[in-house]
């Protein structure tokens, strides 16, 4: 169902934008030689820029301009060949130039798109503004000591790319859907690891709302910060409820800053519009304006790995997949490797099954990621292959799968070793069928009466008598023309 | 033996390497002055150790036969070069006990080059000034007339070169702040092209102006120092991939032939000794021709307003909490504004409430954007006049230095202190001073040229 808030005086509907801020992966930070690696000791990656000395000049990492190109590429966007870096100035602890290099006015990356899908499962086209390089800043740490703050310049000068939407959101699961899919995006491409839980990527939210019909947007409230995707969703729910009862109830509001707060469910103010920084942006005179070539732009195209969006789509145009499973397996970057690498050469919708099914679940059960799993994706392909050769039946192959996963082993190994080759020996299993037959006289009499759904049972006792090594199709096959005579 | 301080840069390195004297007693002799002269206040800081050792080390590898261009040539160093291990405090309090864990290139060249570092020489707080006065370690006397300043930024190197007390000095310009002093103190001072010379370690005024130079007793001293310190820094994104060509063996004395323009804009106010110069460059067969630069007048407006706007953003990051000196308070923003309050002297922070007024959202605007179109302007008028002459002629300062009482009382801001000197600087094109007070201005990397006439202008006393 569409989003609407249902108010007193009228419907309401969602305007809301998303910034989100993308740490690159580099190996060293966007303007100086220091490792831009996540954690170690505090202080232990800083050049002398990074902590601000006199006399450090920035000079740019080609590698964070290269993976900005890349994210653009992801973002349908219109890469910039001119792009210009600005200082945003504002004073804080754990800014240590007292200015951030950011790019303001010449963006390295233009307008572009996400497609997402919605609450009515439909698909909402999301307007991208613009993704800028810039550099990060470090922590500040009031919790080591009762009266002082402590500083940690290892983040201080990581690449950055902040990515911001147009307000074309209108509920939250668009918005958790557009995070889904970038952090999906970034990850096939390298650019970012997606993590939220690590601040390597945060969401800023803009929300406001206005009637169902109106054409101007109302002033917006910010939320800073918000560190998953669902505490997204909460927090537009939330803080457009938030405004719709303040609208209806005759109040206003400022256009503001405000945190988000889990616990409490609630969004809290920050500052207000009134007191805003000025950040005296302005074009930073140590570095020349960026310049790159079309062929520069071409080659990383050319590089580019394929994006989930093209790979769902050949997943069901080639392989035959249905949009639910290409959904499902691309993703992430890692589910579409295994399965690729699993159903090469293979029915594909077999593979899929497995994958989504008794990979997933015992994958789930014990926690492993799908890069970690014990299961190769070529044992997985080879025991669907052990399948579709008739050496294993389903039934085997689900307990074959099992020992797979505990023991690492390939499905053919265990086969051979725990005896467990289907048998399609017709003269053995006529045998078996003959024994069970003679054995049951009463339950035979009562099928030849019409008692057909008996014939069933039998079938189970010919597959209980050789412990689910008989092909079952071939069992019944043979248990008809015996009964026939 | 003769007093080895009398020798010019390019007449020590004869002697050192005719083995007359060594590095030591030449740096010894330079000791000497700088203290029978500590008066003065030229410097800063003062390294006599590490002095004798480096002109020990030289004199071992001159012995060696590895001799560089300036192998054991004592230096004066303009304190807002950071020199590792050397205290470098860009004349204020904020950074009275900063010393640098690294060097800036330029001054690593010097050394590279078998340079000795004399010490640390005095300048107006973070080089904004041009009398040298807005020093926290007090003003600098002038040489020729110690009730005078010795101009400024750089009025501790021009000093310290024009009393001996150095064979030459690193200065840097941001709106004339090496050919003023030189001009003050009659020495030769350079300012190369911007993107010469590197400006990695260099305490910035303002990024897009400021440009290291030397100043020097000679022309053809300016010229042996520039050479070593430019070229290409992968560490400053702004400085030139351009091959820098070997300067000093470039005065030829020739300049026959050769069209020199003099700004009519520049002739308002005009020394002494400039009618006989004129005459003097007739002579050396140059041709001599007016041309206009008609937004001179606007220079100074435009060099306030960028100037102002970027340095306030660079002194930013001075705010006690990682270097430097540190005045606590009970917040962070207390801790910001008492570091800040008594860490800048009274002109750095006029110029920072300035500057952040400019690049304001509305400042920025009506102040710092027409500016840069100024700017443009500015450097047309060059452009075209370069279409017409190779060099400009003209004063540096067409006025007396003025005394320390005057000073004081804003005889800097008269309109004739700096204005031939502001637009040059804007348009980041090379310049340099006689030590006759007479300027030569060339075209974008085109500094071999302007230090050829320049060392034809000296010739004239």
């Amino acid at each position: 169902m569409t989003y609407r808030i249902e108010g007193k005086t009228g419907t309401w509907e969602l305007v809301c934008g998303l910034e989100v801020h993308c740490e690159i992966i580099s190996n060293s930070k966007v303007f100086s030689g220091a490792s831009a690696e996540f954690g170690g000791e505090p202080n232990d990656h800083v050049a002398f820029l990074d902590a601000g000395f006199p006399g450090q000049l920035p000079v740019l990492n080609e590698k964070c301009v290269e993976q900005c190109i890349k994210t653009g590429f992801g973002l349908n966007a219109k890469i910039n060949k001119h792009s210009v870096f600005d200082r945003k100035n504002y004073f804080y602890g754990d800014l240590p130039t007292g200015y951030q290099i950011t790019q303001l006015f010449y963006p390295i990356v233009g307008e572009g798109y996400l497609d997402v899908t919605n609450e009515d499962g439909g698909i909402s086209r999301i307007g991208i503004e613009r993704l800028h390089l810039e550099q990060d800043a470090g922590k500040s740490i009031h919790d080591m000591h009762p009266t002082r703050s402590y500083l940690d310049f290892n983040r201080a000068g990581v690449g950055l790319m902040e990515i911001v939407s147009k307000p074309d959101v209108r509920s939250p699961e668009e918005a958790g859907d557009y995070l889904r899919k970038l952090r999906s995006i970034v990850r096939y491409l390298g650019t970012c690891d997606g993590n939220m839980d690590e601040g390597s990527m945060r969401c800023d939210i803009n929300v406001s709302v206005r009637k169902v019909g109106e054409t101007e947007f109302r002033h917006r409230v910010e939320i800073k910060n918000v560190n998953s995707v669902k505490f997204v969703m909460q927090a537009i729910d939330l803080e457009a409820h938030r405004q719709v009862e303040l609208y209806e109830a005759g109040q206003t509001f400022p256009q503001e800053t405000r945190l988000f707060d889990p616990e409490n469910m609630e969004t809290r103010s920050m500052r207000s519009k009134e007191n805003a920084l000025d950040y005296r942006y302005f074009p930073d005179p140590d570095l020349p304006p960026l310049d790159i070539t079309d062929e520069y732009i071409e080659n990383i195209r050319k590089n580019l790995p394929e994006l989930p969006e093209v790979k769902k789509a050949r997943f069901m145009d080639e392989l035959g997949l249905s949009e639910y499973d290409a959904r499902i397996l691309v993703s992430d970057r890692e589910t579409a490797l295994y399965f690729e690498t699993a159903a090469k050469g293979r029915d594909a919708k077999k593979v899929a099954n497995w994958v989504m099914g008794d990979l997933f679940a015992a994958l789930n059960r014990e926690y492993i990621a799908i890069e970690n799993s014990p299961v190769s994706p070529e044992n997985l392909g080879a025991l669907v292959d052990l399948i579709t050769d008739g050496t294993i039946s389903g039934k085997i192959a689900k307990e074959v799968f099992e020992i797979m996963f505990e023991t690492k082993k390939d499905p053919a190994a265990i086969v051979e070793e725990k005896g467990l080759k289907q048998v399609s020996d017709t003269g053995a299993i006529e045998k078996m069928i003959d024994e069970i037959l003679a054995a049951n006289p009463d339950k035979v009499a009562e099928i030849k009466a019409g008692k057909d759904k008996l014939k069933g049972w039998f079938v189970g006792q010919i597959m209980k008598a050789s412990q689910g090594k008989v092909n079952p199709a071939l069992a019944n096959q043979l248990l008809e023309q015996k009964l026939k005579n | 033996m003769t007093d080895l301080t009398e020798l010019t840069l390019t007449d020590a390195l004869k002697g050192l390497k005719e083995k007359k004297f060594s590095s030591v007693e030449l740096t010894k002799a330079y000791l000497g002055k700088m203290e029978e002269l500590r008066r003065l206040n030229a410097y800063i800081t003062e390294t006599p150790e590490k002095a004798l050792q480096m002109a020990e080390e030289s004199d071992n590898r001159r012995a060696k036969g590895e001799a560089g261009k300036l192998e054991g040539i004592p230096l004066g160093i303009k304190d807002m070069f950071c020199t590792k291990g050397t205290k470098t405090t860009a004349a204020s309090r904020i950074l009275s006990n900063f010393i640098p864990p690294f060097e800036a290139t330029t001054t690593q060249r010097l050394w590279d080059a078998g340079a000795v570092l004399l010490g640390k020489t005095n300048t107006d707080e973070f080089a904004m000034g041009s009398s040298t006065i807005t020093s926290y370690y007090g003003v600098t006397h002038n040489p020729h007339d110690e009730n005078k300043v010795p101009g400024g930024s750089s009025g501790g190197s021009a000093a310290a070169v024009a009393a001996h007390m150095c064979a030459g000095a690193t200065g840097t310009e941001t709106g004339g702040s090496i050919r003023h002093p030189a001009s003050f103190c009659k020495v030769s001072g350079f300012k190369p092209t911007y993107g010469r010379c590197s400006r990695y370690g260099v305490i910035a005024y303002a990024s897009s102006l400021d440009e290291p130079g030397v100043l020097a007793r000679s022309v053809e001293d300016c010229a042996r120092m520039i050479e070593v310190m430019a070229g290409h820094d992968p560490k400053d994104s702004t400085s030139s991939h351009r091959e820098v060509p070997e300067f000093h063996k470039m005065l030829d004395k020739n300049i026959k032939g050769m069209k020199i323009g003099i700004p009519k804009e520049y002739q308002e106010l005009l020394p002494a000794n400039w009618e006989k110069a004129v005459q003097f460059l007739k002579d050396e067969g140059a041709v001599l021709m007016d041309v206009d630069m008609p937004h001179t007048e606007e220079a100074g407006m435009v060099y306030y307003v960028i100037s102002q706007g970027e340095a306030t953003t660079n002194l930013a990051r001075y705010d006690g909490a990682r270097y430097g000196v540190r005045e606590n308070g009970e917040t962070l923003d207390e801790m910001y504004m008492n570091t800040r309050m008594k860490g800048f002297g009274q002109e750095v922070r006029n110029r920072m409430i300035l500057g952040t007024f400019f690049t304001s959202a509305k400042g920025y605007h009506d102040y710092f954007v027409p500016a840069q179109k100024m700017r443009s302007l500015i450097k047309q008028d060059f452009d075209k006049a370069f279409e017409k002459v190779d060099v400009l002629f003209s004063p540096a300062v067409p006025i007396e230095p003025f005394t320390i009482e005057e000073a004081k009382h804003g005889a800097a801001k008269g309109r004739f202190n700096d204005n031939y000197l502001m637009p040059s600087c804007l348009t980041g094109v090379p310049a340099g001073c006689a030590n006759n007070g007479l300027q030569v201005i060339g075209r974008m990397w085109d500094d071999a040229t302007v230090l050829k006439v320049l060392d034809v202008v000296e010739m004239c006393k």
